[in-house]
């Protein structure tokens, strides 16, 4: 009894553990973006583009990047 | 957005108790109670160790105990086969003392048997031929004394002679 | 049934995040909106004022701002207020030192300055000019040294304990102290810091307790919302972070420049992405504990608002239940982002220091 116990203890440790991690490379991802995402605006508002190029290719790059990242995060284990 | 915000203040005051509560609880909590933890640890690891290490002794106690009675077992075995081997010998050996010794007896007693007969045969024998000489002697003497009885022992022994 | 139970949870933590953004944002609409409408003729007297509003009209949303945000003075129920001490430093002026309760209302001048009820509070100077740095010892710092003085109580006490009882089984309060410490030390930062663990061990413990006992604060009325302020979150996450940095291996700082196993046309896109990384770690852990503190205050406080809101006996029992089911999700928050912020300040430490990058991306 007291060995499933701690077992069970273990198996939600893990869970949070998990939970924790993705949750944390979610965090990293969102942030990668809304950052890039705002130095490419304010590369823009800074140069007075008409169309804002660094916002486009800044975020999206930032978004590729970030997807790249997480997958490879995900998939080393 | 204020709540995003933060206040110079709070992060100041919290610099400095967080790190004094960091510094003050790792030098009288913290130590204390982790090494405390290690020690028990430490202890219990030990005690458990002794006890695997008592269990094993007991085996081979154990295992010692059983070599040594089975030891003492197997001399016992050993020393009353040993005895009743001794015991069988000796019966057999007294029982073939004791038969050559009536064997001998009897000889001998044959043997003296036979000695006295034969003994006994002689003396006989001679008593006998003393006797018969006697007699003859006596007969002898009696029929010489006697003329006609003489006269009558010649005409018998004539007459079977002539028979013959 | 209870694994879906328990796969649930993180999702409902989530959710609780989601829904308090707009939540928040209604509850500033209203503080922003329904004050400013009715006070532009009578910015004098704002404090009688509010006192008034809440009388003839409950405000939820300054309620609850209210609340979770900082302040001068410790208000444990309506009309009960601890003054605090406030501590400001002007250079032109030095330091100066004075009780909140000097302040009577919002127009009241005191040595120069107002103390000022708008989204926050703050001090400010009647003279616009002077810079003045307010180190008071507000509602957050009070609670703040006050769980730091039932930290050192408990965890003094837990370690006379073992010294006392050396070798012997916990007992009481100490075997309780025990299966928390126990789970930090087995099941957080030995597996995540790797062999070198021993010399971190002491602030993850400090870390965690602190986060733990100042959640739990936070969740009796009346107290502040330590954990919920931005502030505090950020300095636990930058401590954290010069903790990594300090201690860091050549193998972390070559792993940002060069990245093991990225193709060299996405090197110049990657390394400003492992860079930002880096900052990242420590702004999610600050959001993180930030946001579901907050998150979690403002859903209970909300619940008992709609109390005064629907003015109603019958709905009252209804939302009373909910909230006292809420309160226990938070108390289960409380512990669970704890363990999370020391969870992933241990990874992050752990990280930094591991020998063999390589065997992090074993492809």
């Amino acid at each position: 009894m007291d060995e499933s116990k701690s077992d069970k203890w273990k198996e939600t440790s893990r869970r949070t553990n998990s939970y924790a991690r993705y949750s944390a490379l979610a965090f990293q991802m969102l942030g990668t973006i809304v950052l890039f995402t705002y130095g490419g605006y304010k590369l823009d508002e800074w140069q007075q583009n008409k169309i804002p190029v660094w916002t486009l290719v800044l975020s999206l790059s930032s978004i590729a990047a970030s997807l790249y990242m997480f997958i490879r995060s995900i998939t080393k284990e | 957005m204020a709540l995003l915000t933060p206040a110079l203040g709070l992060i100041f005051w919290m610099l400095v108790v967080f790190l004094l509560l960091v510094f003050i609880l790792r030098a009288y909590a913290w130590k204390p109670i982790i090494n405390g933890l290690n020690d028990r640890e430490k202890e219990i690891q030990s005690a458990l160790d002794l006890a695997v290490e008592t269990r094993a002794e007991m085996a081979k106690l154990q295992a010692n105990n059983e070599k040594l009675v089975a030891e003492a077992n197997a001399a016992r075995d050993r020393i009353i086969r040993e005895a009743k081997e001794a015991a069988d010998r000796m019966i057999a050996d007294a029982k073939e003392a004791a038969a050559t010794a009536g064997q001998r007896e009897i000889e001998n007693a044959r043997e003296t048997i036979r000695n006295e007969q034969q003994a006994a045969i002689a003396t006989m024998r001679k008593e006998v031929a003393t006797l018969s000489l006697q007699i003859a002697e006596k007969v002898l003497h009696r029929e010489l004394s006697d003329k006609a009885s003489q006269e009558k022992l010649i005409a018998d022994l004539a007459a079977t002679a002539n028979l013959n | 049934m209870s694994t879906s139970i328990r796969r649930f949870l993180p999702v409902l933590f989530t959710a609780i995040c989601l829904i308090a953004s707009p939540l928040r944002s209604f509850a500033q609409d209203h503080s922003a909106d329904i004050p400013v409408t009715e006070n532009v003729d009578d910015t004098g007297d704002l404090d009688e004022h509010r006192l008034a509003e809440t009388e003839e009209e409950f405000n939820i949303g300054e309620m609850i701002m209210h609340h979770i945000a900082d302040s001068h003075e410790w208000e444990f129920a309506h009309g009960v207020v601890l003054p605090l001490p406030v501590i400001l430093y002007s250079p032109d002026r030095g330091l100066e030192v004075f009780m909140s309760s000097k302040f009577h209302n919002e127009g009241h001048e005191y040595n120069g300055y107002h103390l000022i009820h708008g989204d926050t509070e703050a001090i400010v100077p009647v003279d616009e000019s002077r810079t003045v740095y307010d180190l008071s010892i507000t509602k957050n710092v009070a609670s703040m040294i006050l769980s730091a003085i039932i930290l050192m109580l408990i965890f003094i006490s837990v370690a006379k304990a073992y010294q006392n009882r050396q070798g012997k089984a916990p007992r009481g309060f100490q075997s309780a102290m025990e299966v928390l410490i126990l789970f930090i030390r087995d099941e957080v930062v030995k597996p995540n810091i790797g062999p070198n663990y021993q010399k971190y061990l002491p602030y993850m413990l400090t870390l965690f307790f602190f986060i733990l006992v100042n959640n739990l604060l936070g969740l009796l009325p009346g107290a502040a919302n330590v954990t919920g302020n931005i502030a505090i979150t950020m300095t636990l996450a930058v401590i954290t972070f010069i903790i990594v940095h300090i201690n860091s291996n050549k193998h972390y700082w070559a792993h940002l420049v060069k990245p093991t196993g990225v193709p060299i046309a996405l090197l110049p896109i990657m390394i400003p992405v492992e860079i930002v990384g880096v900052f990242m770690k420590p702004f999610s852990l600050m959001i993180r504990l930030f946001a579901n503190m907050t998150a979690g205050h403002i859903i209970l406080l909300s619940l008992f608002g709609l109390i005064f809101i629907f003015k109603s006996l019958v709905i009252a029992p209804v939302i009373s239940a909910f909230a006292l089911f809420m309160n226990f999700i938070e108390i289960m928050v409380a512990f669970i982002q704890a363990f999370i912020f020391t969870l992933l300040s241990s990874m992050y430490i752990g990280s930094a220091i591991e020998d063999n990058h390589e065997a992090d991306h074993g492809h």
